[in-house]
């Protein structure tokens, strides 16, 4: 089914990040080696393509990636990444956009939030066991946080972890899981004791997807995709090697995990973002199209390009500062506030042919393909990784000390 | 004869009827589908007379004017069922005015009928003696992939002129434009050469600029209509779900900034409410203002639909994002919404032409 493309090399190779200390040979290497590798006609072949067909060229996409070094860039050298520089990976993100590469959104979870959850809390063995898996094999992992309860207040979350012999039994649901379906290992956060405070009382393990007992659905979004999904557990077993750090420390661990998600898997897109507003912007100069000659929608597109500039300014700082979970929070909110906006602006310069529905490419919700589902695929943004709501009360209350809601007793 | 009061009040009738009859679980088994129509609610509601509201009573109608409409759309907008309603109406409409009895005809047979809406495409008839060539392509006609008849306009040597054809005439081409908005369908339709026989034009010069400007207000209107009926009820939906949903040990409108925001919402949605009653009060008694507030309406409501849905998917959280819930529908809706009619820019343009105090 996926004949048209390149069989991976086995062996990984040097010719790419062995030119990393010196950027112009660095951005060259790469250009010519995403010419090479990946066809120029792969978004055309694949619109319309099925789920199958979608996670298979991720794979193949993801293990290409893999054998050079540009996967997972930002990876420690401790995870035996390379550490590189934000300049360098400044580089590798402004390559793949600029070729109009594919984004790895089935791995997005895989190589952001493991490595932060297993670098911050996991054992040697667990990094030793995981971390190269994801590299090497291209294993895929998902998210089991939130429920049809626990969505906002995680912490209330119920799904139960049962201590028994040699590791715990699960049941429960979670919700929201993205690639749930094609996971190989979930990161999940379970009840270990109901009696203790809610945020005392979690755990968080390694799932492993092929354990008796899981059952996964997924779930039909607005975008038209189905990248979210259910996943039941009835009576899994969780040997006690797969619990991360003590029992009842879960929620603690989890912060790292969520914080993942609030920076630097944002870095990536706001890179994207950054290259798709500057090609219009040549594009208003140049062929002057009707949306540049109306002065309200050239106006409200250099608004917007504005914002973009400030936002990828304050991400690049974000990200040679360390995770400061404020900055965090506020770009976060600042990204899924300017995606959406943006993505509603390109739906409005469509008028009627943005309203016209063209086969998807699934997982490309962010590449600027469709103004529709581009557009739709925003609310991933403003929704998950806490929601926008959830994140102002974090800037208001922890960043800017502002007082908590008073507790009305019911 | 009866009452226009009660005319209306039976337009609206039989509007509650069909969305007693199309539920929120037969809309959703409707657009996971991917069907064209339900057969048998349009059956139902041809019988109920849904498609005839426009015409004459003596022509089998309810002898409803475009403001007398208003209320059947804004109920239609609630429960969205995949119906013609203003395909017809507005045929009927245009038909009526233009006195064209065989076409009549047809649309009190059930036929189904799809209307060319501004901003007017390239036709271009040329006359003959006789017959007449029409050529051109209209790339967006509403309801046109299961229409029988087109009403079109198009452009000529002695100026606009209403025509109305049969989309199963030779040199006809008629293909679906799949909608992100699967409630509605459309069609591209491409006329090459076609013969015009006399019969076809329905109005020509001056008749045919007021009808021009008597099909803008109407869509106009209609479309406001629509997105109020589907802002109210989205809205509503929203706020039940804001008193019942818990997090965080209480139901999440207790939080004063959601109740800000709620608050904000159902502003923007009586004051829009109160900008549609502005203008069909104007229609209704042919003030000179009225075509003004027409599209000043369009472009307000229309606005203001597309805000209150997206607002009201992100207060569900994440069931907000799911094809299971009633959200995406509405704003999937609201969007085309927004992109017909030339958009609110142009119906800002053309209300600012048609300015008067």
């Amino acid at each position: 089914m996926l004949d048209w493309l390149p069989k991976t090399p086995d062996a990984n190779s040097d010719v790419l990040l062995s030119q990393r200390d010196d950027l112009g040979s660095f951005r060259e290497a790469i250009r010519a080696w995403i010419a090479e590798r990946l066809p120029a006609d792969w978004l055309q072949r694949l619109r319309g393509a099925d789920h199958e067909t979608y996670v298979a060229f991720q794979k193949w996409w993801f293990a290409e990636l893999s054998r050079v070094g540009l996967a997972t860039p930002h990876w420690p050298t401790g995870a035996a990444g390379v550490a590189l520089p934000l300049s360098g990976q400044i580089v590798i993100y402004e390559e793949l956009a600029r070729a109009g590469a594919p984004s790895p959104t089935l791995y997005a979870f895989s190589i952001y939030h493991v490595p932060a959850t297993l670098l911050h809390a996991g054992t040697g063995e667990q990094r030793a066991k995981y971390l190269p898996g994801v590299r090497e094999r291209g294993d895929v992992w998902c998210q089991g946080f939130s429920e049809p309860n626990a969505g906002s207040d995680l912490a209330s979350l119920r799904t139960q972890a049962e201590k028994i012999d040699g590791g715990y039994r699960i049941n429960g649901q979670k919700i929201w899981s993205s690639s749930g379906a094609d996971a190989d290992y979930c990161l999940l956060l379970a009840r270990t004791d109901a009696a203790a405070p809610k945020h005392k009382g979690i755990s968080y393990f390694i799932l492993d997807m092929r354990s008796a007992g899981v059952d996964v659905r997924p779930i039909g979004q607005a975008n038209g995709e189905s990248e979210f999904n259910e996943i039941f557990l009835d009576d899994v077993f969780i040997p006690d090697a797969e619990l991360i750090g003590k029992q009842g420390e879960g929620w603690g661990i989890a912060q790292a995990t969520l914080a993942a998600e609030r920076g630097i898997i944002i870095f990536e897109l706001v890179e994207r973002l950054r290259l798709a507003m500057d090609a219009r912007l040549d594009e208003g100069l140049g062929a002057e199209p009707s949306w540049w000659r109306n002065g309200t929608r050239r106006h409200e597109f250099l608004s917007l390009y504005a914002e973009m500039r400030g936002i990828q300014r304050l991400i690049r700082q974000g990200m040679e500062s360390e995770g400061d979970p404020l900055v965090a929070s506020l770009v976060k909110v600042a990204y899924a506030e300017l995606l959406q906006h943006y993505t509603d602006w390109v739906v409005r310069i469509g008028g009627l042919s943005a309203q016209v529905a063209e086969p998807l490419t699934l997982g490309t919700g962010r590449h600027g393909e469709m103004p529709m589902p581009d557009y739709l695929s925003s609310y991933i943004w403003t929704i998950s990784g806490g929601t926008n709501e959830v994140l102002r009360n974090i800037i208001a209350e922890r960043g800017l000390g502002l007082p908590r809601d008073p507790i009305k007793t019911p | 004869m009866i009452g226009q009061e009660e005319a209306i009040d039976l337009a609206r009738g039989v509007a509650d009827l069909v969305s007693d009859q199309f539920d929120s679980r037969a809309l959703h088994a409707f657009v996971d589908s991917g069907a064209l129509r339900s057969l048998r609610l349009s059956a139902m509601a041809r019988e109920l007379g849904c498609f005839a509201l426009a015409l004459p009573e003596a022509l089998g109608g309810l002898g409803l004017g475009i403001a007398d409409l208003v209320p059947t759309y804004q109920v239609l907008g609630v429960s969205m069922p995949p119906l013609p309603v203003l395909s017809s109406a507005l045929a009927g409409d245009l038909l009526a005015q233009a006195d064209a009895d065989y076409w009549i005809a047809h649309l009190q047979d059930g036929e189904g009928f799809a209307v060319s809406l501004p901003p007017w495409s390239d036709l271009r008839l040329e006359r003959g003696r006789d017959e007449g060539k029409l050529k051109g392509t209209l790339d967006f006609v509403l309801d046109g992939a299961d229409a029988r008849f087109l009403l079109a306009r198009a452009d000529s040597d002695s100026g606009p002129v209403w025509l109305a054809l049969e989309v199963a005439a030779g040199g006809v081409t008629c293909a679906r434009v799949p909608l992100i908005d699967e409630t509605r369908n459309a069609a591209r339709i491409t006329l090459e050469d076609i013969t015009i026989s006399p019969r076809s034009i329905i109005a020509e010069g001056q008749s045919a600029r007021q009808l021009d400007d008597r099909l803008a207000v109407h869509a106009a209107l209609a479309l406001a209509a629509d997105s109020l009926g589907g802002a109210r009820a989205i809205l509503d939906k929203t706020i039940d779900y804001m008193k019942v949903r818990e997090q965080f040990g209480r139901p999440i409108g207790s939080f004063q900034a959601l109740k800000h925001r709620a608050a904000n919402l159902h502003l923007k949605a009586t004051v829009a409410q109160a900008l549609l009653d502005e203008a069909v009060e104007a229609q209704r008694d042919g003030d000179l203002s009225a075509a003004m507030l027409a599209h000043l309406a369009f472009a307000q409501v229309a606005d203001a639909y597309a805000a209150i849905a997206q607002d009201c998917l992100q207060l569900h959280g994440g069931i907000g994002f799911t094809r299971a819930h009633d959200a995406h529908i509405h704003l999937k809706r609201a969007k085309l919404n927004l992109a017909l009619l030339g958009g609110t820019d142009a119906a800002l343009e053309a209300a600012a032409h048609l300015v008067t105090r």
